[in-house]
């Protein structure tokens, strides 16, 4: 068997003494033309950077964007703020015994009471 | 049209001139055939391929860094449809099994004409391309490509790397890797030459 140098050098001499063939004569006929109709059915080519645009068109939508999610953060951080306010208020209230709380009596013996206070209210006013 | 660089030509393309991308396609149709046809085995299916590569280069010229030659990127992208073609087909080279008959797949067909040689040669020179070409289509897919485009093709170990998209050092594995199962799948026909 031939070592790989000798090899080599056989099979380059044999591939140059023998090369592949050409491509057989009656296929090349149309072969440019067949390409062409395929180019020009594809049309134009393909711009380089097609996405030029869209940075320009992604840059403003992602200012908007961002400009509303400031927006939504500042107002929703301000309604945080108010809810937090509510809230304080409320534990003031809740805290508070003076203030009626607004809760069902907890007896009919306390809701007779309430209806008396409420009658003699409206009588001293008339 | 002597004189005009391929850079001229797209060029041109580019600036809306695209009949003239007739003039690559004359240039290198026989190239780019000669080489899907080195890895499909397939005139018909080769030119198949070949032309799906220059409408593809067409439609990414404006891609094509004018640093770079055409035939180079044009070649890469026959490759790529050459790869596509066993993907789809299912038909990997590597993958095919030894044949006892090299004529059951698509061996390469190298031209035996020569007027020079000794007619008594002839029928051992046929037997010995019947069985190179089958060969080389039993190669590893990487390993054809790198065989193909360097010894069948005569492209330098540089263009085959940028066919490739890969380094020359990996080129150069791929091809001795290659020359070395040609040289063991021939060694009873290479005993008969060596002797003759």
């Amino acid at each position: 068997m031939m070592n790989s140098d000798s090899w080599l050098r056989w099979l380059e001499r044999w591939l140059k003494r023998y090369p592949v063939q050409e491509p057989p004569e009656f296929m090349r006929y149309g072969y440019t033309e067949e390409v062409l109709n395929r180019v020009r059915a594809a049309g134009a080519p393909a711009p380089l950077y097609r996405w030029i645009p869209a940075p320009k068109a992604s840059f403003a939508l992602g200012t908007l964007m961002a400009g509303l999610l400031v927006g939504l953060v500042l107002v929703r951080g301000s309604g945080s703020s108010s809810i937090e306010q509510e809230i304080e208020i409320l534990e003031q209230v809740d805290a508070d015994d003076s203030i009626p709380t607004g809760e069902e009596p907890d007896s009919e013996e306390g809701l007779m009471e309430e209806l008396r206070e409420s009658d003699e209210a409206d009588l001293a006013v008339s | 049209m002597a004189g005009v660089s391929d850079g001229e030509v797209i060029g041109a393309i580019l600036g809306g001139d695209t009949h003239r991308y007739a003039e690559l396609v004359g240039k290198y149709q026989s190239r780019a055939w000669k080489l899907a046809y080195g890895l499909v085995g397939n005139w018909e299916e080769a030119k198949d391929l070949s032309q799906n590569a220059f409408v593809k280069a067409y439609r990414n010229l404006a891609r094509f860094r004018r640093s770079a030659q055409f035939s180079t990127w044009l070649y890469r992208i026959v490759v790529n449809e050459c790869k596509d073609f066993f993907r789809s087909k299912a038909r990997r080279p590597s993958l095919v099994p030894l044949s006892p008959d090299p004529e059951a797949e698509d061996p390469i067909q190298f031209d035996l004409a020569d007027p020079a040689g000794d007619p008594s040669d002839a029928a051992a020179d046929q037997e010995l391309a019947k069985r190179l070409g089958a060969a080389i289509g039993r190669l590893a897919m990487k390993q054809r490509t790198a065989f193909v485009l360097h010894h069948l093709n005569g492209m330098s170990l540089e263009e085959v790397s940028r066919a490739m998209g890969c380094r020359v050092g990996t080129v150069k594995a791929h091809l001795f890797r290659a020359t070395e199962a040609l040289r063991r799948s021939l060694a009873p026909y290479l005993l008969m030459e060596v002797t003759r």
